[in-house]
């Protein structure tokens, strides 16, 4: 009986001792920077030889992703020439999963980026501040939810996009149809497009964030429209997710389903294979972002598809009324932890430049986060879609209200009715029950 | 001088300490960890904030928790009545004789070995509203039967099902043919001289020798549908909207797609505990089965 309670005291003693080993403590919520001020612009180069790493989910084989890891390792090498770069590419959703593991086990790149987290990553400290550095203070105010917590700045905006319906200009000349101003408009094309034998609206929701994107940008204008504030409206229960304002869009996309015209492999492509089937004019419209020209114009080249010239116009309600939803796909911060504070700094301060930060921007078909920079978009369809863009009402997207376990019961009740099913209005009560339960993980958005 | 008793005492402490050290760092420390959270809602990045019992109330009233509960359970009873039977039947017939026996044993395991990654690109063409089923169902006059497999909700849990058997049937098999070689022949032999028919040795001599094989069959296929993830998560996420979820990859999303951690580790103890208590009967009723020589 002694050797066992002996026996099991050890086991107890060496748990404890273990768990108390184990954990990681938050790390403070100040910046570990107390003199900083300065910016880089000001700051002489370093022979220094070391490797910073930036992390990153979305540098692909596009050209302009090549050409703007390029240009960071350039620019870099002419502060300090003999730093590496160590890019720690993960593509996709798993990038976000891995950052929070790394962050928590002080694990994390140098560098980041990250999509939509400066609130939640700045609250826990794991983000330096960036208040002083020269672009800090050129940032774009109606970005300011993505860069800035508690008045100070954590992230550089990589661009401000925002989405909508792309359009083959060809199918629509040939048939003589005008860019739809009313939901009314949109039905007609959408029959009008059909009856020529070509998909009204090429969609890819195998990939869900296409599913995601396109419900989101529908329902903007629709919410909007019925208030101003919807998106707060919804978070304090002024409005509901099982609304009028929701079931209008569903109802719209039965009756799209209902007569043909989505693609009928919706559910079963993904995004590749829905530009795929646009770029050769088999559907005549897709909901994309600022990206689809650039890829549509890819394809043209790799393919050997028939180019054609690309339209945009925003997604309108009943009535007539857009609001456009501004998004910031990328953001760059620096990690609090990071051993190569300024080295980071002036990492960050590289891809702000001009010579960095355009191109990108050009590359994206974004607009610079970074007041007074002039782009010059060689597409034309860019330039058209800037153009829309600028004189169409556009504000925060309403979503950012809405806590992620909501937002997804809503885009699964938008894939049922996708996939043929009869809209039931009893689902949205579902994502309502999601609303109320999980209110507590969203953090409001800087205003 | 250390009594021997005290001296094999702690001769046992040091032998066991690397192999308790690790338990208790990989497995014991992350659960403890994990019981704590689930009582909590937390979104992996600020601290956890205490609910009490919120997150197991609310798996009763969530819908895709529940439609998942329905669809695994479907997936388990399936795995049961229809490709346990198939996998002895398939394992009697590669028992058997035949010239290409070793060929079709090959061709049957083989989809266990394949990729993950292929299986979900390569049955993704397949299955596509253009792809390659539709093409020989409309050639063969059936264009009724012509659908969006993984599209469509009606028609996307039974062709998971499908494909896992495709997958499943194989497996068993293997493990099934193992235990009818170990059946000593003699057994057969004796059964023929008292003038038992083939189903009687079927039913007296080879199902009963074979109960260890099948516990096992059984087990695996049980634990195997309650935990089954890959293939909807590779193929459909669980859509259209939630009708291919499971409950593993609905606890999946609530953590990693929705933020809500502590919710999708409440999740996740509810169905261990689901999965110990079935597997515990199972076990115990079928042990009690098995024949030893």
């Amino acid at each position: 009986m002694k050797r066992k309670r002996m026996l099991l005291a050890a086991t107890l003693a060496l748990a404890t001792l273990l768990t108390a080993c184990g954990g990681n403590e938050a790390p403070s919520s100040k910046s570990p920077d107390p003199a900083a001020t300065g910016t880089s612009a000001t700051s002489s180069g370093n022979d220094d030889a070391f490797t910073i790493r930036i992390g990153a989910w979305f540098i692909d084989d596009r050209p302009y992703m090549q050409e703007f890891k390029t240009n960071v390792e350039k620019a870099y090498e002419k502060k300090y020439p003999n730093a590496s770069i160590q890019w720690d590419i993960t593509l996709g959703d798993t990038y976000s999963d891995k950052l929070k593991a790394e962050l928590a086990s002080d694990t994390a790149p140098d560098v980041f980026f990250h999509q939509g987290k400066t609130a939640a990553f700045g609250e826990v400290g794991y983000l330096a501040d960036l208040s002083g550095e020269s672009w800090a203070t050129r940032l774009n105010p109606g970005a300011k939810s993505a860069y800035s917590y508690k008045d100070a700045v954590y992230a550089l905006p990589m661009g401000i996009a925002a989405s909508g319906i792309w359009y083959n200009k060809k199918i629509f000349a040939d048939l003589g149809i005008e860019v739809p101003k009313t939901w009314a408009e949109m039905e007609a094309a959408f029959a009008n497009i059909q009856s020529a034998g070509i998909t009204p609206v090429a969609a890819g929701f195998k990939d869900a964030w296409t599913a995601s994107m396109t419900f989101n940008l529908w329902m903007q204008p629709y919410g909007n429209e019925s208030s101003p504030t919807y998106g707060k409206d919804l978070y304090e229960g002024k409005k509901k997710l099982d609304g009028p304002e929701v079931q209008a869009v569903m109802t719209h996309l039965q009756e799209m389903v209902e007569k043909g015209y989505l693609n009928k492999t919706a559910l079963s492509i993904d995004w590749p294979q829905s530009a795929e089937l646009f770029s050769t004019g088999q559907a005549a419209m897709i909901v994309q972002g600022p990206w689809m020209p650039g890829t549509a114009e890819e394809n043209f080249q790799t393919k050997g598809h028939t180019p054609f010239d690309i339209g945009y116009f925003p997604f309108r309600t009943d009535k007539g009324y857009a609001k456009l939803s501004l998004g910031i796909d990328q953001s760059l911060s620096v990690n609090a932890r990071t051993k190569l504070l300024q080295q980071a700094k002036d990492l960050v301060d590289v891809i702000a430049s001009p010579e960095v930060y355009g191109p990108f921007n050009v590359g994206s078909g974004t607009v610079p986060a970074i007041q007074g920079m002039e782009l010059d978009y060689p597409n034309s369809a860019l330039n058209e879609y800037l153009k829309v863009v600028d004189e169409t009402e556009s504000g925060i997207g309403y979503e950012t209200y809405l806590p992620a376990s909501a937002m997804t019961s809503l885009v699964e009740t938008f894939t049922k009715v996708a996939s043929g099913l009869k809209f039931d209005p009893k689902d949205l009560a579902e994502a309502q029950k999601k609303l109320d339960k999980d209110k507590g993980t969203v953090i409001l958005p800087a205003e | 001088m250390l009594k021997p008793s005290t001296r094999e005492w702690w001769t046992g402490f040091w032998f066991i300490l690397p192999a308790t050290a690790l338990f208790l760092l990989f497995v014991y420390y992350p659960f403890a960890s994990s019981l704590y959270y689930s009582f909590t809602e937390w979104d992996s990045i600020r601290p956890a904030k205490f609910i009490g019992w919120d997150n197991y109330a609310f798996l009763l009233e969530d819908s895709k928790m529940l439609q998942a509960a329905k669809n695994t359970l479907w997936i388990t009873l399936f795995g049961i009545v229809v490709q346990n039977p198939l996998s002895l039947l398939l394992a009697i017939l590669l028992n058997r004789p035949f010239r290409t026996k070793i060929v079709l044993r090959v061709a049957f395991y083989l989809p266990v070995v394949v990729s993950l990654v292929v299986t979900s690109i390569v049955w993704g063409q397949i299955l596509q509203y253009d792809g390659l089923l539709n093409g020989l169902l409309e050639r063969l006059g059936l264009q009724a039967w012509t659908r969006d497999w993984l599209g469509d909700t009606r028609s996307v849990f039974p062709t998971l099902i499908a494909l896992t058997q495709w997958q499943g049937i194989g497996y068993c098999a293997v493990i099934y043919l193992a235990g009818l070689q170990a059946i000593p022949q003699d057994l057969y032999e004796a059964a023929k001289m008292d003038g038992a028919k083939a189903v009687n040795r079927f039913v007296h001599v080879t199902l009963p020798m074979l109960m260890p094989a099948t516990t096992i069959v059984v087990f695996l296929t049980i634990v195997g549908g309650l935990k089954m993830f890959d293939m909807p998560y590779v193929l459909t996420g669980g859509g259209p909207g939630s009708s291919s979820y499971t409950l593993t990859l609905a606890i999946y999303n609530a953590a990693f797609r929705e933020n809500t951690y502590g919710y999708a580790i409440a999740g996740g103890i509810v169905l261990m505990i689901f999965i110990m208590a079935v597997t515990l009967l199972q076990l115990r009723l079928m042990r009690r089965k098995e024949v030893e020589m």
